[in-house]
């Protein structure tokens, strides 16, 4: 017997449409955060930056489609880690998603697998200037097995321990920009600090031009990112993008005014980290809270990584990416402020006739 | 509701609990994901062949030096007046021509010593 595997989704088709778009523009963050670290970075050690942020994604979604995607999301998953009932893709197809009954699973996987992608890219910034390549790559394929996949389980799957808490993370505050965060300052700590400190292109970035691009990139990916993690394309998912871009412009007004208040100047990497900074403390909080309280939660996030500008040095940890102060501080800034903020108050709920 | 079935209700709608909850997210997440990634970048960096970092003298040069073919970033005739100014005499009159130059215009035997040089 044939069965239409579509018409189970007629009338509904537009979910999964938008779902998919949004994961094709989250892709943008890829080659964003290549460009964005690969101009931080002194231009003789901005080639394997780039390489890595491709190679990242290739070793990733080879982890995703061979057992990531089972062990973060399958259905018969325990509280901490799921287990190997999706391995190889087996049974992932056109069912209705484990997230959403909206989206075919095949979608859903393809989303989610960009999330992984974007995450472990981040924590390899942890190494630059200094980090072998072949290592990297082989600690991204474990990473992404035994720390993302547990975390994003914790969080998302609906047998999840945090996702049964419940602790609110709209869109990745804890599995992507803590996580990542953290695991960036172990990485750039079990390396130690970079040699020749005293060159006179130590710590500055090699090319702004290049930072610019690289923040335009994300900040257009981010679109995807929150404005897709409803899993659905109901007004909460066009709530979420446009807390996206508000509280990555006070966010980038806040990093603005630390740097004017303190040196009188102005920079353009600042500009960036501000918005990315805005854009990270929104991330758990996007789907969840008012307009005006999102451009509050960018300002603060933004404010206080900024003020956090002498942290490698109180850590005495060489991070020169600024990941940890950005994923790490700004992750957690940003779901603490989640519990405060989110709401589900009278002027949230569709009016029912 | 905006989607019509996610309540996610935080401190200012009398939620307060919301926010221990959030911490306890947090403590959960820095401790695992910082612990877990130490341990295992130690237990590959002691896997033969496997070591993390560059060496030294390789980090001097940059990391792209090291591990690719010869790709960088930059005009390639950046590299050569480098290589030109390490080359010259760090002290000569300013109207002096460079040493290199010179050698040039002589024999085919001068240029090929220098070039051993």
């Amino acid at each position: 017997m044939e069965v239409d595997v579509n018409l189970q989704y007629a009338g509904f088709e537009y979910h999964y449409v938008y779902i998919i778009f949004c994961g094709f523009i989250v892709w943008m963050i890829i080659p964003g955060i290549g460009l964005l670290y690969g101009g931080l970075a002194r231009r003789k050690s901005a080639v394997a930056l780039l390489f890595q942020s491709l190679m990242v994604v290739a070793v990733t979604t080879f982890q995703w489609i061979f057992w990531g995607y089972s062990l973060a999301y399958s259905r018969s998953a325990g509280p901490f880690i799921g287990d190997l009932a999706n391995f190889g893709m087996r049974n992932v197809m056109v069912a209705p998603s484990p997230g959403s009954s909206f989206l075919p699973e095949i979608v859903f996987c393809f989303y989610q697998l960009l999330f992984c992608a974007c995450t472990v890219q981040i924590v390899i910034g942890g190494a630059f200037e200094r980090g072998r390549i072949i290592p990297s790559l082989i600690f991204a394929f474990l990473w992404a097995t035994i720390v993302y996949c547990p975390i994003a389980c914790w969080t998302w799957n609906s047998n999840g321990w945090l996702f049964n808490l419940p602790s609110l993370d709209y869109a990745g505050g804890g599995p992507v920009h803590q996580a990542s965060g953290w695991s960036a300052l172990a990485y750039a700590f079990v390396l130690g600090k970079r040699k020749h400190a005293g060159d006179k292109s130590h710590a500055k970035p090699h090319n702004t031009t290049l930072v610019f691009l690289g923040t335009v990139f994300i900040w257009f990916g981010w679109f995807g990112f929150n404005g897709g993690s409803t899993l659905n394309a109901t007004v909460r998912a066009m709530l979420a993008a446009f807390n996206t871009n508000t509280a990555a412009s006070t966010g980038m007004i806040g990093w603005v005014m630390v740097d004017y208040i303190k040196y009188r100047k102005f920079s353009v990497v600042g500009a960036c980290e501000g918005a990315i900074a805005g854009l990270v403390g929104i991330t758990p909080a996007a789907g969840y809270v008012s307009i005006w309280l999102a451009a509050l939660i960018g300002f603060l996030t933004a404010v206080v990584c900024a003020s956090c500008q002498n942290l490698n040095e109180w850590l005495h940890i060489d991070e020169g990416m600024d990941v940890f102060k950005l994923h790490g501080v700004g992750g957690m800034v940003g779901s603490f402020l989640t519990g405060i903020f989110a709401t589900q108050s009278s002027k949230f709920t569709i009016p029912t006739t | 509701m905006l989607d019509g079935f996610t309540a996610a209700p935080g401190g200012i709608d009398g939620n307060g609990i919301q926010v221990a909850k959030q911490l306890a997210e947090i403590a959960a997440i820095a401790g695992y994901s910082f612990s877990v990634s130490c341990a295992l970048l130690y237990i590959i960096k002691f896997i033969p062949g496997m070591h993390l970092r560059i060496s030294d003298e390789a980090e001097e040069h940059g990391l792209d030096l090291d591990q690719f073919f010869e790709e960088q970033i930059g005009d390639w005739s950046l590299f050569e007046e480098m290589e030109r100014k390490r080359h010259m005499p760090t002290i000569q009159a300013p109207s002096t021509p460079a040493v290199q130059e010179l050698a040039s215009g002589s024999e085919n035997g001068d240029i090929e010593k220098s070039k051993a040089v």
